[in-house]
């Protein structure tokens, strides 16, 4: 765990960076720091999370879920805001909502806009260093920097863009040097240049051993961020793990894998033959695989084109990003 | 600086805007009017302004600036959703709810401790001013605590703050002495009552009055913040929300 | 057989429909903002947090009402000394309960859509700014007079009970029928324009409530430390805010102002007062055009 300053990148870790899945249920993480047991949290008729259970980890984990799936919820319930109403949630082995001393180590970007709007950047960010004990005015200057402020920081953030206060929450959750890291939508009404920006400083955060939760509905930027990903759905855990990983398990829906060559149909003929492809769909010049066991096609493709004596122009896959797994177990 | 300074620094900073001051100016206009009000009796001069202030300083003007401050160093925050900035931290929640009060206070003693005196210099009592000031301080000092208390503890901090002053205290209170026994409003006058010249109307059996009111609003203080402060570890800052 | 049931087929686009249905212009748009403010403000439709204040503060004001009546149905026989019954007249008053109920009603029905800054999309309706002052004023009117109202019919039918003979007492107090709506109107209309119009020059709930008690009790403060003592009259006292439409009441009622009250024998009193009812009237409803005429204001 790094010391001090949260913005540089650990030298020479030798901490795992990566939540480990391949032992074990994926939906709880190796060397957890966030468990959350049989969660249950309700507002009246309304349940916003039925008895989840699972676990974070060190590095960066995206969490997913369509609106209303009880991904804020969660956060709340994390960092101690709401209670539970049955079930738990331990952070470092401590109940965040009694234990004051284990607030030291967390930190919530939230998605709500609001902030202290009579307030600077720079007065803000000082604050929360204050209330966390941070004595040192540079933690405040590296983090407005981190973030892009510094040119700014004597604004008032009441005058600030949607992307600022983005900013600005961000600068004074990293000034408390937290080891657990709750982010709820922090791409949210950022520009692409802040987002890249922001993107890169989760995943050092999280390589440096730090336990980063990420949710967002960008998802192919949470692909690029995020190695595991815990997915929400009415309140429930739809599925955990490596993203791909997870589309492998879903093995009664085919993969499917778009080809271009100039003898489409011959081909698409050809690929009937074989028995791992359950259908072939044809057009000019194209052609699109669907299979459950892409692996044995991927194997096949190649030689079927060498006998037809046919050019492979492009071979992708189109469903293999998050965005399709997310549509389909939504779906 | 320490984390209850900074508590205290932050109620300071995000209260006293700029576009706050015509509250001010108005507080101090009202305190003017109940002031001049005293010349329109025909009693002598000190017992009038007891009267007036009666009416107007004790009845209406420290009420309601203390339930504008009070709900604004606090509950206004949590309805925001601000809150979190502070309550996500490692300071104990009695630290946080002293330095809201503490801000919360200080605000009322520069806004309404000038207003009551200037009410006495303009009804030519000015050997008033200290028991005013006394009991202008005493009884903001507990109703600054009581709705930061109302703030913790509802969302709906309007209804309630406006139904104990004007229901429970007005009311029951005039009825009751017990109830005024525990009262802001009628102890704060009691101050005044006990130790301002010629203020004698203003006595009510079995309400403590001069000094020993002022030490009933000091435990009245204390209590409430004790009550906040308890309250405040399990807040409820979330509503239904994704 | 099932060839030809087999081939017949349809796709049905479960998706997304326009409204087909009527629209109802304008008039229909103020009625369901009017009727949406009445369940807000007395919390139908929504949690029993809502419903605590404005029930309870009813059920305080109809307690002398039942109070009244029970006393009255104990002594029907034995005639009751000391105690004088409340008249109709009297029941139409400014309690501290009704101030409280107009001070958290008012606010509750206009802060919020300032606030949470829903005036544009209402805008965005057909609808202008006359149109939602008539919504908002027009609910808290309404509710302002069953307020009133309520506590009223409660006495009048349980005097009835009470009383020898039910139809004699009807006959006898007939008057009653009309002079106690049209008393609590005018009440009702007064607070409600008085209390929207406050309300509007704010987004924050609490200076709304706030504002309007201030406006409420501190003119009543002045004129009674300027008249003096409680049975002092004086021509000043028609600037007690808080009591006017208790004046209107007492011409309602009898004609003319109270003798007793602190217009009496104050020549034109009923004039003097009807004449400041207006003018406060024009001047609220004046703050709700001038705030109401730019949708963001």
């Amino acid at each position: 765990m790094s010391t001090g300053d949260p913005t540089q990148a650990a030298t020479g870790s030798g901490h795992p960076t990566q939540a480990a899945t391949g032992s074990g249920d994926p939906a709880f993480a190796a060397e957890a720091t966030v468990e959350v047991a049989e969660l249950s949290v309700w507002f009246g008729p309304k349940v916003a999370l039925s008895e989840l259970s699972c676990s974070f980890g060190p590095g960066v984990t995206g969490l997913l879920g369509p609106n209303g799936a009880g991904k804020t919820t969660l956060m709340r319930a994390m960092t101690g805001l709401l209670g539970p109403k049955s079930g738990s949630v331990r952070v470092l082995g401590q109940d965040p909502r009694r234990s004051r001393e284990v607030q030291r180590s967390l930190a919530l970007v939230p998605e709500d806009e609001a902030v202290p709007p009579a307030l600077t950047a720079r007065q803000l960010v000082r604050y929360v260093a204050d209330l966390h004990g941070v004595a040192a005015r540079m933690a405040v200057e590296r983090c407005l920097e981190e973030v892009d402020l510094i040119d700014v920081a004597d604004r008032r953030v009441g005058g600030f863009s949607k992307g600022m206060r983005q900013r600005a929450k961000v600068a004074a959750a990293l000034v408390a040097d937290p080891t657990v890291l709750v982010l709820d939508e922090p791409l949210n009404g950022t520009d692409p240049v802040q987002r890249a920006h922001l993107i890169a400083l989760f995943r050092r955060l999280g390589a440096q051993g730090r336990t980063v939760i990420v949710s967002s509905h960008v998802l192919h930027e949470v692909e690029r961020l995020a190695e595991r990903q815990i997915v929400l759905l009415n309140g429930r855990l739809a599925a955990a793990g490596g993203h791909r990983a997870i589309r492998d398990t879903m093995a009664d829906r085919p993969r499917r894998v778009l080809v271009r060559t100039p003898q489409a149909r011959q081909l698409a003929a050809s690929l009937l033959g074989i028995d791992a492809v359950s259908g072939v769909t044809v057009d000019d010049g194209s052609l699109v695989v669907s299979s459950s066991r892409a692996g044995e096609v991927a194997v096949a493709l190649p030689r079927l084109a060498r006998d037809l004596a046919t050019r492979l122009e492009e071979v992708r896959p189109l469903d293999d990003s998050l965005e399709s797994l997310f549509r389909e177990l939504v779906r | 600086m320490t984390a209850a300074t900074a508590v205290l620094g932050y109620t300071l900073r995000t209260n006293l805007r700029a576009r706050r001051w015509w509250a001010l100016l108005l507080a101090w206009a009202a305190a003017v009017m109940f002031g001049l009000l005293s010349f329109a009796s025909d009693e002598p001069r000190q017992e009038a302004f007891a009267v007036a202030a009666d009416h107007g300083l004790f009845a209406l003007l420290i009420p309601i600036g203390c339930l504008v401050i009070g709900d604004a160093v606090l509950g206004a925050e949590m309805r925001a959703g601000t809150f979190h900035f502070t309550w996500l931290s490692p300071v104990p929640t009695h630290t946080i709810v002293l330095g809201r009060w503490l801000g919360g206070w200080l605000i009322a003693l520069a806004a309404l401790v000038p207003a009551v005196a200037l009410s006495a210099i303009v009804a030519r009592s000015p050997d008033a001013i200290g028991a005013l000031s006394l009991a202008t301080a005493a009884g903001s000092a507990a109703y600054i605590g009581l709705f930061v208390l109302i703030g913790c503890v509802t969302r709906r901090a309007a209804v309630w703050s406006l139904a104990v002053v004007f229901l429970v205290e007005r009311l029951l209170g005039a009825a009751l002495s017990g109830v005024a026994q525990l009262s802001p409003m009628w102890e704060s006058r009691a101050v005044y009552a006990g130790l301002g010249p010629d203020a004698d109307e203003l006595l009510r059996d079995g309400v403590p009055d001069g000094w020993a009111a002022v030490a009933r609003l000091a435990i009245i203080t204390v209590v409430v913040l004790v009550l906040a402060s308890w309250r405040l570890r399990r807040p409820r800052l979330a509503a239904a929300s994704d | 057989m099932t060839d030809a049931v087999s081939a017949v087929g349809a796709v049905y686009d479960r998706g997304y429909r326009p409204y087909d249905g009527i629209r109802r212009g304008r008039a229909g748009t103020v009625a369901a903002l009017y009727v949406a403010s009445i369940r807000r403000a007395l919390g139908i439709r929504r949690s029993w947090r809502q419903k605590v204040f404005p029930w309870v503060l009813l059920a305080i004001v109809t307690v002398p009402a039942v109070v009244n009546v029970g006393i009255g149905y104990v002594t029907r026989d034995t005639p009751a000394e000391g105690f004088s019954f409340i008249t109709y007249r009297e029941y139409v008053g400014v309690s501290s309960a009704l101030l409280l109920f107009v001070a958290l009603t008012a606010p509750d029905v206009v802060c919020p859509d300032r606030r949470h800054r829903v005036l544009s999309l209402i805008f965005a309706r057909p609808l202008v700014g006359h149109d939602y002052v008539l919504a908002k004023v027009g609910a808290v009117t309404t509710i302002v007079f069953g307020f009133s109202i309520l506590p009223q019919i409660v006495l009048f039918v349980g005097q009835m009970l009470v009383s020898d003979g039910a139809l004699d007492y009807l006959r006898d107090n007939a008057e009653v029928l009309w002079q106690v709506p049209v008393a609590a109107g005018l009440l009702a209309v007064y607070y409600a324009a008085i209390g929207v119009a406050v309300a509007s020059l704010t987004s924050r709930r609490i200076v709304g409530g706030v504002a309007l008690l201030a406006l409420a009790l501190v003119p009543s403060v002045i004129t009674g430390a300027i008249l003096g003592s409680d049975d002092a009259t004086g021509a000043v006292a028609v600037g007690n805010l808080l009591a006017l439409p208790l004046h209107l009441r007492d011409v309602v009622f009898l004609g003319h102002v109270d003798p007793d009250g602190p217009l009496g024998g104050v020549a034109g009193a009923g004039l003097m007062a009807a004449a400041v009812y207006t003018a406060v009237l024009v001047a609220a409803v004046t703050i709700l055009a001038v705030r109401y005429r730019e949708p963001d204001a």
